[in-house]
């Protein structure tokens, strides 16, 4: 049995998985159980669900429990942690002044090139005055940035080893170079204080886990869902836990591949998650989720955190609806639920409830006051521009009908719009081989997947405008657990080998080398490089490994070709260990 | 965390990189694969592209008829130019609509090969370059607004001879080239007295800058010449040909300007565009040159851009070098201030119906020796047509003789006329002395092409 659980921002859900096949390859939802999520307290919202769980589990046999998690998240919104210290070793370049987003930072000289060489060695009188400041504030927590760290990361190792040899008593610390082996100084820089700003709450979290479990008398392997769609064993968590923050849209994009066709059928398809306050749109290129294309973005900040793709726009059931210089606006502020359940403002929801398209649905049937639906909605009117908003009257009478239906409509095209605006940026995405050039890029989904409250409603008539077919996922509810419940380890391996400087670099796995005697590369022999550390890595001699990106490219020194620098990544790509019983196809 | 104002670019700007890692023109040569690699590394670990206001743009293919308004390419344009060259001109016509769209205040094409040593006719490669892809932005954008006033500044060391050719006789585009001295350097042109034809002079300004020269002799040329000429001349557009090998480490020239140098420059020129020229120190110049350079039409601080080996006190201009070009802008500044009331009889001969010139043009790249001669119609009433009689000589004996017809857009009707009756003239008299026989009408978008004969 398997145990998945989702804590979102409203609800924690969990759902308790079974083998229910001979062959041990399908799986059957067994039980399900939903809390209000305690902010305050995640722990014990997850306990809550877990041990319903458990309880309906008659023979508990638990083989794996995952947990998709607000944590990381709500500590970054809310600025809930202590100071962070900043080292940073930018060498020449932009001016670094907009990067000083430490309570402190520490700004060294010394400077690494883009091609790994050292140009300048770090001043350490410098260092230990910063480290000295960083410390007479009581800063605990540290992020040591260079730029180019991941082409050598000697300047950031030789400052660790400086507080390692002084003894300085930072507890948490960061190294750039450890989080991501792609470029981009203030990206590192970014993704290296939010890791080490989580570190305290998200140690204190593993430890609450364990020993909840051990309290259990549970033996099972805990996994934590990241961002990128896969998942990382709980003991593995603290080397970055920074990856697993936003991993509740990606439970959300698993959740639906687990319980739709797009995968197996290979489809493009649109997935829209319709909430109270947003909709989350996701996106499956040939069954594939997609991914961000840099990385995601933090408090308004560009990280390096790998994420699948996802674009949460502020429109929702329960968005505000107002009437501003005669114009309806729907959103993006949510003051309460519907109208229809003694929230203040009118909402989309009132207006479906007016068209009769969710009264039958088993979450409002019976609880609605329409009444209310229908007052708030009126109200609206005599605000409205009456030129812009002809149809809704008739003889110089509000048609109800008609004015809901207009909201309705309002709220489809800013989402059909946004969804076109998605597709045309990533179409757009620039290449800089003629070969991609000429290719081009087609993104052209065939299927709208949708979950969330209005989604059967809205389903048809958003993919009647979009010209494409339609499903609503089915256990939606409890998409999201599942999703994290069946979710597999992801995992990315850079390998860079520049033999005119004879060099190898194994970048997620912190290993920077000389190359030895008589140590050569070609292209095919890097590709298996990373294939196989990918595996090593993952402790899984069997996983699917791809190359999802080569490049290789001559050194010339005079007219001499003196070396190749090769760059490849190795990926376990984003995919569930199994399907539920039932679920289509 | 310490609330710090997201970084945002004064200047919106377009970025057009399109670095074609998969061409080459062979992989000992300059013009290689890799020549932006270190660029793209450069610029995407200081961020660039995450900053506010700057935008990367897809480039798009130039079409045939983009290349044929600028170009004549013999015998047709698949023969000398490949998908490549299609991209880098498709990339300033992009960069230019960006900016005359109003979808962002400046753009910046950083894309390989380079076209400023391409001439009108073509037919080979010279200087690394096939077709002009700043001619053919030009009269792409000109199909739209037919009256701009167009500057360009090129910044590469070796003389903008193309460019120049293309233009020399069209007074709405004002070709300005900075570079190494000819005497000293490929293409061995672009001398002061080289200003332009009858109908175009001073149009045409030529600042050889001696071997040697530093930051402080390019930005003193600005500043005492080209910023005041571009003030008079009041162009609607400024392109900088933004070559990167007056840099100090660039292996073919001899030039010692800074990333600092570069970047300084571009701020004092401000340009609307910048379309990268030549530039082959791809390892220790380009990825700090094109961050300068990206920084200063940004709007934003470039002063900490620096090159691994740069030391102030090695790129110090000696005096002698100071001197010569304080000689060579006094005599600049003379020609620009007289050129309305300057004797052009006295400069070109006697001016009756054409103003002729012959051109010896040599294909360093492709081993070719081009005799060309070319005769402008001198008209009162508009920059007047051309008629070009090209020979080209290869190895063992080979050569192949064209001939054609260029009207220009703004062309009077006497003029067009006259025109298109020499080229049907031409075409029906041909008894085999010419393989091919061309018009190019720029006014009617026609572009035609007889033969092979």
């Amino acid at each position: 049995m398997i145990i998945g659980i989702d804590v979102g921002g409203t609800h924690t859900d969990g759902v308790l998985l079974g083998i229910n096949s001979p062959n041990g390859e399908g799986y059957e939802i067994l039980a399900t159980s939903k809390v209000r999520t305690q902010k305050d307290n995640l722990m014990k919202s997850i306990l809550e669900v877990l041990d319903v769980l458990l309880a309906a589990a008659q023979v508990p046999d638990i083989k794996r429990i995952v947990l998709s998690t607000t944590l990381a998240a709500n500590v970054i919104v809310e600025e809930n942690y202590d100071p962070v210290g900043l080292v940073l070793i930018p060498g020449p370049g932009l001016n670094p002044e907009h990067l000083l987003i430490g309570d402190e930072n520490i700004l060294l000289s010394g400077y690494i090139n883009h091609r790994g060489i050292e140009v300048r060695d770090l001043e350490q009188e410098e260092l230990l005055k910063g480290l000295e400041r960083i410390k007479a504030r009581g800063i605990k927590n540290l992020a040591i940035v260079s730029k180019f760290s991941t082409r050598n990361p000697g300047l950031e190792a030789e400052v660790l080893q400086l507080i390692r040899e002084k003894d300085y008593p930072f507890e948490n610390i960061s190294l750039g170079h450890q989080l991501s082996g792609r470029l981009g100084f203030p990206r590192r820089l970014v993704t290296a204080y939010f890791n080490t700003a989580i570190m305290s709450v998200y140690r204190d979290f593993v430890q609450a886990v364990e020993k909840a479990l051990e309290e259990r008398e549970l033996d099972t392997g805990v996994f934590v869902l990241k961002c990128d769609g896969g998942t990382v064993p709980l003991d593995r968590v603290m080397e970055a836990p920074i990856e697993t923050v936003n991993s509740g849209p990606a439970a959300s994009i698993m959740g639906t591949m687990a319980m739709t066709g797009v995968y197996q059928n290979k489809e493009t398809a649109i997935a829209l998650d319709i909430g109270g306050t947003t909709t989350d749109i996701g996106l499956f290129i040939k069954g594939e989720p997609a991914f961000m294309p840099e990385g995601i973005e933090l408090n308004g900040f560009p990280t390096l955190v790998r994420g699948l793709y996802s674009l949460s726009l502020p429109l929702g059931g329960d968005s505000k609806i107002a009437v501003k210089d005669g114009k309806l606006k729907i959103g993006p502020e949510r003051d309460g639920p519907a109208a229809a359940f003694g929230g203040p403002s009118p909402t989309p929801t009132d207006a479906l409830l007016v068209l009769d398209y969710i009264q039958d649905d088993p979450d409002y049937e019976g609880r609605a006051d329409l009444q209310a639906a229908r007052e708030a909605l009126v109200a609206l009117a005599g605000d409205l521009d009456p030129t812009e908003y002809g149809r809704c009257w008739q003889d110089g009478k509000l048609d109800l009908t008609e004015f809901a239906s207009f909201i309705i409509d309002k709220m489809l095209a800013s989402i059909v719009e946004t969804i076109q605006e998605i597709l045309a940026s990533l179409e757009n995405k620039p290449v800089y081989t003629i070969s991609e050039l000429l290719a081009g890029v087609e993104i052209r989904p065939q299927l709208l997947l949708t979950m969330g409250g209005p989604a059967s409603a809205l389903s048809p008539l958003l993919a009647e405008k979009l010209g494409y077919r339609e499903e609503v996922v089915p256990y939606a509810k409890v998409a999201n657990a599942v999703g994290a419940a069946l979710a597999r380890p992801t995992l990315q391996t850079t390998v860079r080998v520049d033999t005119a400087a004879s060099y190898l670099h194994i970048v997620e796995a912190g290993i920077h080398r000389q190359l030895k005697a008589g140590e050569d590369y070609d292209l095919e022999e890097v590709e298996e490089l990373a294939m196989a550390w990918t595996r090593k890595r993952a402790d899984d001699e069997t996983a699917v490994v791809e190359i999802s990106e080569r490049e290789s490219f001559n050194v010339i020194r005079g007219f001499r070709t003196i070396g190749k620098i090769m760059e490849v990544r190795a990926q376990i790509k984003p995919g569930l260990i199994s399907r539920p019983e039932g679920s289509e196809n | 965390m310490r609330r710090i104002e997201r970084l945002k670019a004064k200047n919106r700007l377009g970025l057009i990189f399109f670095p074609a890692f998969d061409w080459e023109i062979d992989p000992g040569h300059p013009e290689r694969q890799e020549r932006l690699l270190y660029t793209r590394d450069q610029v995407f670990e200081e961020g660039l592209l995450d900053i506010e206001g700057i935008v990367e743009y897809k480039p798009e293919l130039a079409s045939k008829d983009d290349v044929s308004r600028a170009n004549i390419c013999v015998p047709d344009i698949e023969s000398v130019s490949t998908v490549s060259h299609l991209i880098s001109a498709g990339a300033a016509i992009k960069a230019a609509e960006l900016v005359l769209e109003g979808k962002v205040d400046k753009a910046f094409a950083i894309v390989r090969p380079p076209g400023h040593h391409a001439f009108r006719v073509v037919h080979g490669a010279r200087g690394f370059c096939n077709i002009n892809n700043e001619a053919i932005m030009v009269e792409a954008i000109r199909k739209k607004y037919p009256d701009l006033k167009i500057a360009f500044v090129d910044t590469d060391a070796h003389h903008a001879d193309g460019t120049q050719e293309i233009f020399y006789h069209d007074p709405n585009v004002l070709c300005i080239s900075l570079h190494q001295d000819g005497r000293t350097l490929y293409p061995g042109t672009g001398f002061i007295h080289e200003l332009g034809g009858p109908g175009a002079f001073a149009r045409t300004l030529n600042i050889p800058l001696p071997p040697g020269t530093t930051d402080e002799g390019l930005l003193y040329a600005v500043k005492e010449f080209i910023l005041p000429v571009l003030e008079d001349f009041k162009p609607d557009l400024v392109i900088n040909s933004a070559g990167q090998d007056n840099h100090y480490s660039d292996p073919l020239t001899n030039m010692r300007v800074s990333a600092q140098g570069y970047a300084r420059m571009n701020d004092l020129l401000d340009p609307d565009l910048a379309i990268l020229q030549g530039g082959y120190s791809i390892e220790t110049a380009l990825p700090y040159v094109n961050v300068g350079i990206i920084l200063a039409m940004a709007g934003l601080d470039y002063t900490c851009v620096r090159e691994p080996d740069y030391k102030a006190e090695k790129l110090q201009q000696d005096r002698a070098i100071s001197l010569e070009i304080q000689r060579t802008v006094e005599w600049l500044q003379k020609v620009w201030e007289e050129r309305d009331r300057i004797d052009l009889e006295k400069i070109f001969g006697k001016l009756d119906k054409f103003y002729r010139r012959e051109k010896d043009i040599y294909y360093d790249t492709d081993g070719i020796s081009e005799t060309q001669e070319e005769k402008v119609r001198i008209c009162p009433d508009c920059p007047g047509y051309l008629l070009l009689d090209s020979t080209a000589r290869r190895a063992y004996y080979r050569q192949r003789r064209i001939y054609a017809v260029t009207i220009p857009r703004l062309v009077c009707d006497d003029c067009y006329q006259e025109a298109w009756a020499e080229f049907e003239k031409a075409h029906t008299s041909n008894k085999g002395n010419y393989a091919y026989i061309y018009l190019q009408d720029l006014k009617k978008d026609k572009y035609i092409s007889k033969g092979p004969f």
